[in-house]
C-alpha cells in the first residue's frame, strides 16, 4: 500500500470536511457546549460533584471531567458527523470514477478513516481549547496543559479511533448502510453505556476494553478516590456550606494508571477492528453490491413490513384530496404528512395502533406509549426536512405556490402534525388526569419539530436530528428528576416554566432556520 | 406577457451570469439558446423566482415577479433539467404530492397527464425505478398539473432516446400553441422546428432574439464550403471558423463560417439553423 496516496487522501478528506460551512457551525456548537458544560460554581452549579459537594476546578478536574463530556459526546455525534461521504460520491457519480481508477481500495478506505480521525481529533481539539480557555476563567488552580493532553488522549484516542473505524466500515459493507445503519449504531453506542455499571461493582472488568467511549476509564480512575456512587457529572447541583473537594493532581494517581493505560491500549487495538473489517469488505462503488445495498433496504425487516403494509399506502391518498382543498402552508403541510405516510406504511399501522391503545389502556400506561411514539415519530420525521435534496426534487418545490419560504413552514408544521396525529389521543386521555403532563407533550413536540427543521435545513443532513434526538431521548429516559430533561413529559417531572422554556426554545429554532433559509443562495 | 427588462444576475462581485438583458415573450414555443455557460439557466431559475434578479425586473402581466413571485407561481410549470423522485413513491403518488402542493383539485388531470405522457399504466410503479426518458415524462406531467400559461423546460431532451426525444418535442410544440413555452438548450434540433423564436445567449448577453427564418437570413452569404488540401485547411482553420471538415481522399471537404470569400474555391452554401447560429456567434466574437 502506497502510503503516500493514504497521506494525501488523508488530508484531502480533512480539508473537505473542514471547509464546509457545517463544520464551522459544528465547531462554534462544540465550543459553547464546551463552555457550558464547565458551568459557574458562583451560581449554585458545577461539573462534578461528590456527595453535594463540588470538586475545585483544577487541571486534573477540568480534563477529566471536559474529557468524560466530550467522550460521551463525540462517541455518538462524531460517528454521524463522520458518516455520509461515500454516500455522497455515489450520488455525485465520483464513485464510479474512483471505483474504476488504479487506486487501491485498502488505500482509499485507509484514507478516508484517517481523514475521519483528523476530523474528530479537530473537534476535540476545539473542545479542549475552550476548556482550556475557561480554565483561565473559573479555574482554581494553574493550567498544566500536560494533564489536559495525557487526559485527553487516554480517554478520547480509542473513541476517535474506533468510531472513525465504524463511520468508515458502516459505509464500506451494504448491509450496514442507510437509516437502519444509523439505528444500530445508537445501539452499538448505548450498549457501550450499558457496561459502565459495571465499573462500579468492583476493579476494572474484562468486558470494559469494549468500552470504547472512555467513560468507563473515567469512572475507573475517580473510584480509587471517591466516591463514585454519590457523583454527579455534567451539570451538577452542589451545597456551598460542604467543603470543596480536591482531585489529585498528579495524572499517574488518575488516569495514568497501569491498569487503567493497558485497557485503554487494548480498547485502541480492538478500535481498529471496525476499520479491519471495512478494508476487507469495501464495496468499492461496484455496481452489484452497492444496488445490492439499494435492493437491501427492500430486505431490511423494516422494508420487508413496508412491503407487506403496501395496501396501507391507500389510506394516506385521501390526505392527498384534503391537502388539494386546504389552502396555503396547512395545506401543503397535508401534502407533506401524506407523503411521510405514503411512504412508510408501518408509520400508517403503528399509527392506528398507538390510537387503538391510547385508548384502551389506563392512564398509567399512556406515558410509555407516548415514549415510545415520540421515539419512533422522531426517526420518521428526521429526513422531512432533508428529503426533498436527498431526492433531488428541491426545486421542483420551489417552484411551487410559497417557493422556498413556504417548504420551510409546512415542513415544520407537517412534522408537528404528525408527532400530535402519534400522540393527540393519549395526550386528551392525559389531560384530565395530568393537565401539566399533557401540556408538556405539545410543548415538546413544537421544540423537537423546529430543531428537527432547522437542523435538516441548516446541516443539509438527517443525521444531525436523528443524532442528537436519539442522544436526548436515551438521556431523558435516565434523567428522572430534573423538569428540563423531561422535554415531552414522560417522567411527569416536566413544570409550566421547563415547557414554556423548551416552547420558546422551539420558536427560537424556528425563527433560527427560517432565517437561515432566507439566504440567498445560487439555486444550482 | 413576460418582460424582461435590463435583468442582470451577479454572484459576487467577480461573476455575472446575466447582464443587462432585455426581452419581451409572447405566447409560443421560444428557444433560448446558448453554450454552456451562457446564462440560460440562470436566467430560466429566475423567470422560475428560484432565484431574483441582482438588478432590472421581470414582470409577468405587469407585476414584478422578483417582488411578487405568487404572481406567477401558480401559472407556472417548471422542469429543471436535473431532478430526482422520492424513494418508495409510485408516480401517482408523487403526481399527487404535487398536485396538492399546486392546489391542484382535480384528481382526473392527473390520470389525463399521466395519459397524456404514456405512463398511465405505469401509474402504480414506483418512479424511483423509472428510467431517464419516463422520469422526463413524469417531470412534464407535473409541470403541466397547474394548466400553466408559462412553462419553463431547462434542456428538455438530455438522456432521451431518438423516439423520446421527437415525441417531447412535439408534446411541446402543441402546448406552445396558446402557452408560452420556454425552452433552455444547447441542442439547435431541440427547437429548430418547433420555436417560434429564437433568444441566443452569450457569456450573460442576449445576441440576438429573432424567428428562425430571419437567423437563417442574416447567414446566408456567412457559411461556405470548400475542398482544400491539407496545407490550406491549416491555414482555414487558423484564419476562419471552420465548421465541419470531412477527409475526401487527399482533399477535405469544408463548410466555413466567414462574413465575407474565405478562399479562392469557396462556394456560398444554404446554412442549416446550427450553422447560421455559429456563424452569428462568430460574427458577435469578430465584432468584440
Amino acid at each position: 500500500m502506497n502510503m503516500h496516496i493514504v497521506r494525501t487522501l488523508a488530508l484531502l478528506e480533512a480539508r473537505v470536511r473542514l471547509r464546509r460551512t457545517s463544520t464551522l457551525v459544528t465547531l462554534l456548537a462544540v465550543a459553547a457546549l464546551s463552555w457550558l458544560i464547565v458551568v459557574d460554581p458562583a451560581g449554585g452549579q458545577t461539573l462534578m460533584a461528590i456527595g453535594g459537594a463540588r470538586v475545585r476546578y483544577t487541571s486534573s478536574m477540568l480534563a477529566l471531567g471536559s474529557a468524560a463530556q466530550a467522550s460521551l459526546l463525540f462517541a455518538l455525534a462524531g460517528f454521524y458527523l463522520l458518516r455520509g461521504r461515500m454516500a455522497e460520491d455515489q450520488r455525485s457519480g465520483l464513485g464510479g470514477v474512483i471505483g474504476a481508477s488504479a487506486l487501491g481500495g485498502r488505500a482509499f478506505v485507509l484514507g478516508r478513516w484517517c481523514g475521519g480521525v483528523l476530523y474528530l481529533l479537530a473537534l476535540i481539539g476545539a473542545s479542549m481549547a475552550t476548556v482550556l480557555a475557561c480554565h483561565l476563567v473559573r479555574g482554581e488552580g494553574p493550567v498544566e496543559l500536560d494533564v489536559y493532553l495525557s487526559t485527553y488522549l487516554v480517554v478520547l484516542g480509542p473513541m476517535a479511533l474506533f468510531t472513525a473505524g465504524c463511520a468508515v466500515l458502516w459505509e464500506s459493507w451494504a448491509p450496514l448502510m442507510g437509516k437502519r445503519g444509523d439505528l444500530l449504531y445508537f445501539v452499538v453506542w448505548a450498549g457501550q453505556m450499558g457496561m459502565l455499571p459495571a465499573v462500579t461493582q468492583g476493579p476494572v472488568a474484562a468486558t470494559l476494553p469494549f468500552d470504547f467511549s472512555g467513560m468507563s476509564a473515567v469512572i475507573a480512575a475517580l473510584s480509587a478516590h471517591v466516591d463514585i456512587h454519590n457523583m454527579s457529572l455534567g451539570i451538577a447541583d452542589f451545597d456551598p456550606k460542604l467543603t470543596p473537594l480536591t482531585l489529585p493532581a498528579s495524572p499517574s494517581l488518575l488516569l495514568l494508571r497501569a491498569d487503567i493505560v493497558a485497557m485503554r491500549a487494548a480498547s485502541a487495538l480492538l478500535a481498529m477492528l471496525p476499520l479491519w473489517l471495512a478494508l476487507g469488505l469495501f464495496h468499492r462503488f461496484s455496481p452489484d453490491r452497492v444496488k445490492a445495498a439499494r435492493a437491501g433496504t427492500r430486505r431490511s425487516p423494516l422494508a420487508v413490513l413496508d412491503a407487506w403494509l403496501r395496501p396501507l399506502a391507500r389510506l394516506a391518498q385521501p390526505l392527498f384530496g384534503l391537502a388539494a382543498r386546504l389552502p396555503g402552508v396547512p395545506g401543503q403541510a397535508m401534502a407533506d404528512v401524506a407523503l411521510t405516510l405514503g411512504t412508510a406504511p408501518t408509520a400508517i399501522a403503528l399509527l392506528l395502533a398507538a390510537q387503538l391503545l391510547a385508548l384502551v389502556l389506563p392512564t398509567a400506561m399512556l406515558a410509555p406509549l407516548v415514549l415510545a411514539c415520540v421515539a419512533f415519530w422522531g426517526v420518521l420525521v428526521s429526513d422531512l426536512s432533508t428529503r426533498d435534496f436527498d431526492a433531488g426534487s428541491a426545486v421542483l418545490g420551489t417552484a411551487v405556490p410559497g417557493g422556498a419560504a413556504r417548504r420551510y413552514w409546512r415542513q415544520l408544521a407537517a412534522t408537528l402534525l404528525l408527532g400530535l396525529m402519534f400522540t393527540g389521543v393519549a395526550a386528551l386521555r392525559l389531560l384530565a388526569a395530568e393537565p401539566l403532563r399533557a401540556l408538556a407533550l405539545p410543548g415538546g413536540l413544537f421544540a423537537l419539530a423546529a430543531f428537527a427543521t432547522m437542523l435538516g435545513r441548516t446541516s443539509g443532513s438527517a443525521r444531525t436530528f436523528l443524532v442528537l434526538f436519539l442522544f436526548g431521548l436515551y438521556m431523558g429516559i435516565q434523567i428522572h428528576h430534573v423538569p428540563m430533561a423531561d422535554v415531552i413529559g414522560f417522567h411527569g417531572t416536566a413544570t409550566l416554566m421547563s415547557v414554556l422554556a423548551w416552547s420558546a426554545m422551539g420558536a427560537v429554532a424556528a425563527c433560527a432556520g427560517h432565517l437561515w433559509n432566507r439566504r440567498p443562495v445560487h439555486p444550482s | 406577457m413576460l418582460d424582461l427588462q435590463n435583468v442582470t444576475k451577479s454572484f459576487g462581485k467577480h461573476l455575472t451570469a446575466v447582464a443587462d438583458l432585455s426581452l419581451r415573450l409572447e405566447p409560443g414555443v421560444v428557444g433560448l439558446i446558448g453554450h454552456n455557460g451562457a446564462g440560460k439557466s440562470t436566467l430560466m431559475q429566475m423567470i422560475a423566482t428560484l432565484t431574483k434578479p441582482s438588478s432590472g425586473r421581470i414582470l409577468f402581466d405587469g407585476v414584478d415577479i422578483a417582488a411578487k413571485p405568487e404572481a406567477i407561481r401558480r401559472r407556472l410549470g417548471y422542469l429543471p433539467q436535473d431532478f430526482g423522485v422520492y424513494r418508495n413513491v409510485s408516480a401517482l403518488e408523487f403526481m399527487q404530492y404535487f398536485a396538492a402542493l399546486k392546489g391542484v383539485r382535480d384528481p382526473a388531470r392527473i390520470r389525463r397527464l399521466l395519459e397524456l405522457v404514456n405512463l398511465h399504466e405505469q401509474a402504480g410503479r414506483m418512479a424511483s425505478t423509472f428510467s431517464g426518458g419516463m422520469l422526463r415524462r413524469l417531470g412534464i406531467a407535473q409541470a403541466l398539473l397547474n394548466d400553466p400559461d408559462v412553462l419553463v423546460v431547462d434542456e428538455p431532451t438530455a438522456g432521451l432516446d431518438p423516439e423520446e426525444r421527437l415525441r417531447f418535442r412535439n408534446l411541446l410544440a402543441e402546448l406552445g400553441f396558446n402557452k408560452l413555452v420556454i425552452i433552455s438548450t444547447h441542442i439547435v434540433s431541440d427547437v429548430e422546428t418547433i420555436a417560434g423564436r429564437l433568444a441566443i445567449m452569450k457569456s450573460g448577453r442576449l445576441v440576438a432574439c429573432d424567428t428562425p427564418d430571419a437567423i437563417l437570413g442574416r447567414a446566408r452569404g456567412q457559411v461556405w464550403s470548400a475542398s482544400v488540401d491539407a496545407a490550406e485547411y491549416d491555414v482555414l482553420r487558423a484564419t476562419t471558423h471552420v465548421l465541419q471538415a470531412l477527409r475526401q481522399g487527399e482533399r477535405i471537404a469544408l463548410r466555413i463560417a466567414h462574413p465575407s470569400l474565405p478562399c479562392a474555391n469557396a462556394q456560398p452554401s444554404e446554412p442549416s439553423l446550427e450553422e447560421a447560429l455559429m456563424a452569428q456567434r462568430y460574427a458577435v466574437r469578430e465584432a468584440a
